[in-house]
Parts: structure tokens; sequence; C-alpha cells
């Protein structure tokens, strides 16, 4: 047995990009509606990806990628369709994928939530996130994609669902489709830039959530919702954050920006919550009492 | 928490006056940092034709050619193409053409054939000029080479906002993911690397078909792309750059219908002016020179 395993690792590392990854391998049709695999998938860790998509790997292992099937599908006449299936660490991980893009289109319905936008149907269940794309998407085409996915998605015996911290969005205002997920302060950054600093002590421990919504005048407000693994570390950022980023707060945690609008933080055990951009000194008061109740402190 | 330095925060731009400018990934953007020896201003060239793309998306060769030898007179002030490409090119070279082959997205063989057509015109051996992308930093021509000519797509790119100019020279380091930190902040210095360090005689941005959103793993949805039929060629890649990302941005303001900044600012494009003395990145110092097609220019 040890022979057998310590010959795996050998080939895994002899041929890193082409060691069939079985429990991915299984959810994944090998043909449909004509179209068919001529080769063996091709298969990354967090390590490699990057040979894959480039820097673009980056954001999947930001958000905990643990192993990617690339898998091509030809048929005579038609363009190739490929299927990249993304195993994440969590299916929170899976929600945050899919949403680094904006999803504005249509659901789909194919897993938890998806999305036909041009000639790629995206879809996330569990700890999947799946595109399944062509060059081009003609009526045929659009049909395997769709037949590939949907497959997939049936494929994937679990259903965990997106990160729990959406349950502290308020609804009222929310844009739909613009809501990510994230650990690190480069994603964060990526998402709503807040300092080159890691101001909130962002982690692998941590998770966060950033969401917009309409206000009734100008550009959206913004919520940030992070979870600690300890109420220790929460009040910490809570500081760090008044000293660099609110120094002029009162005691209320609360200053106008310079862009005329409201920011203020707050913490509830756990939890922290920051409102960007609102409008009023109401408006930022009110989101916040929303996400971390009256028995939330800025103090 | 000891910081190197004062964090910069979104309150340090919104002091600047850039409210309603995406920050994100702006972090090391402004620290003050003092320009070296380099040029008071920067020259780029615009040289577009629509009948250079067929009807098919055909690159029509005659035509690429035309408009860079228009390109290079231009940039040269010099009357004919021979003594123009004369001006980057003598016999006694050996040139690396650093290409870019992103399958998406690749530099058109006709505009590697066209180049290498001028520089063996301009008295180079056959033997002596190589076009390569990743394979680059291994072609013996490459290591053995005296000037570099620099050609590759515009595109837009989840990580480091964009790949123009600046960011070609990636294959030519030994550890691609070293440089993604921050969003790629530090491709500049690629440019110091001994394998091109003070060889690159001509950049080319080609501007035939850009990308100007990226969604999905891959980045690549050709909704996104738009035929522009164009070319932006300078000897300052940071200039050359930062026109092109101009015209990147007024295209996403056209097709979104407001202003929609790239979700990540490629200030790795500043970051090459300021920390590396590569180039000019100040639009005001940066004289562009249009020729050809005027329709649908978006500068």
């Amino acid at each position: 047995m040890i022979l057998a395993f310590l010959f795996a690792v050998g080939q895994f590392y002899a041929h890193p990009g082409r060691k069939v990854d079985p429990e991915i391998e299984k959810l994944v049709p090998k043909e449909v509606l004509g179209w068919t695999t001529p080769s063996k998938d091709n298969v990354y860790s967090a390590a490699n990806l990057h040979e894959y998509i480039d820097g673009a790997s980056e954001i999947y292992k930001a958000l905990n990628v643990q192993r990617v099937v690339a898998r091509r599908y030809i048929k005579q006449g038609f363009p190739q369709i490929t299927a990249d299936i993304f195993k994440m660490k969590t299916s929170a991980d899976a929600f945050g994928a899919y949403h680094h893009d904006t999803r504005d289109d249509a659901d789909v319905h194919v897993g938890r939530e998806s999305e036909f936008d041009s000639a790629t149907l995206a879809f996330w269940k569990d700890r999947y996130v799946v595109y399944v794309t062509a060059a081009t998407a003609s009526e045929p085409v659009r049909a395997a994609i769709m037949a590939i996915g949907e497959a997939t998605a049936t494929a994937i015996a679990g259903d965990a669902g997106p990160p729990s911290l959406l349950n502290l969005l308020p609804a009222e205002g929310l844009l739909p489709g613009d809501t990510r997920y994230f650990h690190n302060h480069f994603l964060l950054n990526l998402y709503y830039y807040v300092s080159d600093k890691n101001l909130l002590n962002l982690d692998s421990d941590s998770e966060g959530i950033l969401a917009r919504y309409k206000t009734p005048e100008g550009p959206p407000m913004t919520s940030l919702i992070v979870r600690y693994p300890a109420a220790a570390a929460a009040r910490a950022a809570r500081s760090e954050f008044l000293h660099a980023y609110l120094p002029d707060a009162g005691p209320d945690a609360l200053a106008k920006t310079e862009n005329g609008r409201w920011t203020g933080v707050r913490i509830r055990d756990k939890l922290l919550c920051v409102v960007f951009d609102a409008p009023a000194k109401a408006d930022a008061i009110q989101m916040m009492d929303k996400i971390a109740g009256p028995g939330g402190t800025s103090k | 928490m000891i910081y190197g330095h004062k964090p910069i925060t979104r309150r340090d731009f919104l002091k600047r006056g850039a409210a309603g400018v995406t920050l994100a990934g702006a972090a090391a953007t402004f620290p003050t940092i003092a320009y070296g020896e380099e040029p008071a201003r920067a020259t780029v060239v615009l040289v577009r034709d629509p009948a250079v793309l067929g009807p098919d998306g055909a690159v029509n060769p005659e035509v690429v050619t035309r408009l860079l030898d228009m390109g290079v007179c231009q940039l040269t002030g010099k009357p004919d193409p021979a003594s123009a490409w004369a001006q980057f090119i003598t016999p006694e070279d050996t040139v690396g053409v650093k290409s870019n082959t992103w399958p998406a997205l690749r530099t058109p063989p006709e505009v590697e054939t066209a180049i290498v057509s001028k520089v063996t015109g301009a008295g180079v051996p056959a033997d002596k000029v190589a076009v390569e992308d990743r394979g680059a930093r291994a072609n013996p021509v490459f290591q053995n080479s005296t000037a570099i000519i620099n050609v590759r797509p515009m595109r837009s790119h989840h990580w480091a906002g964009v790949g123009s100019c600046i960011k070609n020279f990636m294959p030519f380091s030994e550890d691609c993911p070293s440089l993604h930190p921050n969003f790629c902040e530090n491709l500049g210095e690629l440019w110091e690397l001994p394998i091109v360090n003070g060889k690159t005689r001509l950049n080319i941005l080609v501007m035939l078909t850009p990308l100007f959103h990226s969604k999905g793993p891959h980045n690549f949805d050709a909704k996104y792309a738009w035929d522009y039929a164009g070319f932006l060629l300078g000897t300052d890649p940071v200039a050359v750059d930062t026109i092109g990302l101009s015209i990147i941005q007024a295209k996403r303001k056209q097709f979104f219908k407001e202003d929609a900044p790239l979700p990540i600012t490629p200030h790795h494009i500043r970051f090459a002016a300021e920390k590396f003395h590569l180039g000019i990145a100040d639009k005001n110092r940066i004289d562009v020179k249009m020729l050809g097609t005027a329709e649908g220019r978006l500068i």
C-alpha cells in the first residue's frame, strides 16, 4: 500500500496537469448530446492553478480552492466546449467564487444559483463552482452546455448553503447580484478598496461579506460584515479601524468622510460591521442597527 | 499594529477628489516616490483602419503592414518605412519579438509575420530573429538578443487590471506567482531582468479587438471584445499602456452606460512609472499622435 501511495504521489508530481481526481471526475459526464471527451482531463491544485488561468488563480486561491478539473468536449462541426469544475473548501467559498463576478442575468436553475451569459453557464452547488463554456453558443451548443451543467449539478450530492453571514443582510434596498464573500484583505480591496494595510486584521480564519445598497441619490451605500474566530479579534479590528480610518469619529464611531457621506463601525460579539458611504448619519446608524442589533457596540 | 508607513486608506483618495473612481487595488500606487531621470514627455502613436479586420474577423496582413509602417514613420518622423524601422533595428542586432499567445486573444500571426518581415528587411539575418511568448526566457535568440520588440493585444485582466505591454514580460520571470501580490503591483521589475533590461526598442499594443471586461475564470467572453482596428506604438511601455487603458475605460463607459471603472485598478502601470522609472503614466505628459479612422476612437 505504501509503495502504491508513493507511486501515485510520484505520478502526480511527474504529470501535475494530467492526474485524474476520481471524486470530481465522476461528477462530470463523459458524453452529452454527441459531444465526447477526446482526451484526459487536466487537473490542477492551488499550487499550479496559475498554469491554467494565470493571475485569476489568485482569486480562487484566496477562496480556498482545493482542486480543479478541466474537461474538453468536441463534436464534429461545432465549437469545443470546456467544463471547469472548481472544488472549494466550503460551500461558502463556492458562493464566493461564483459571486466574484457580478451576476445580473436571470437564474437558469442549475445548482444553487446559475447564470447563462453569452456562451458560458456558471453555477455553484455545495462546495463546487462550475463553468461550462464555448466560444459561441448556437442553439445546439447551448443545449449541450446546459446538459453538461445539469448532469454535473445532479451528480453533486451535497447541497450545503451560502455563507450564513448573508442572513444578517437587510433585504430592503439590497442590490442583487453584487454581494461578495472573502477571507483576506486582498479580496476585500478588490471589491471595495479600504486601505493598503490590513486594518481589519483579516486572514484565513475570518470571513466577510460585502453588499451594496441603493440610496435615493448618488452612489450606493456599502455594508461590510466580518466574522472573526473570537470576540477579542473583532474588538481589536474595530480599534485598528477607528484609529487608522476614522480617527475623527465621535463616541458613536461614526464620521463624515471626504465625499460628504458617513462611515461607521460597530461590533457584536465576533461580528464587526462597517457601513461605508451612507447618505446621512441616520442611514448609517439604521443599517448598523439592523445588522449588529441594538446590542452592538460602537465604543 | 506597527506599519512600515502610515496606512493609505480610501479616505486619502477621497481627499484628492477621487470619489467615484474605483479604488480597488490602488493601495500602494500613490506613495510619494521621486521620479528618476526620464524623458519629460512621451509620444504614443495610434493608427487605425477598419479594413484591417475582415467581416469574419480575419486579419488583413497587407493592412497590418501598412498600419505598422504608418505608425513607425509617425513615431520617428522619418519619411519612409525603411528608414523608420532602421531607427529601431540595425543589421547587427539579434532580435526577440516578444509576442503573446493567450489562446482567447493572441497576437495575430499576421502581426508577428509583419514585424519579422520588417526586422529582416532592416538587415537582420533570419536566424537572428525569433518570435516567442512563454518560451522566451529559454530561447537562445532572446538570451543573446540585443533588441526586443514587444507586441501583444490589450485586454482586461482579473488580477492585474489589464494585460498590456508592461505585463507582457511576465514569462521572463522564473517565478511568475511571486509577481501576483497586491494585484501585480511590481510588474515593472520584470523590465530590470538582465535578459530584457535596456533592450526594448519598440512597444506595439495590438488594439484590433481589445477586451474591455473580464468574466469567469478564463477572463474572456467575445461579448466584451470589440473591433477597434488599431495599434498603439511607442518606445515607452508605460505611456503606451496608459493610453491603451484610457481607451478600455472609455469603452467600458460606453458599453455599461455609466462610469464603470475596471474592478481592479491596474496600478502596476503607475507603479512602473513611479517606482521603477520605466516611463510616463501621466497623460498630461504623453503626446498622442492619431492617424487613420477617427470614428469610434474613444480618445
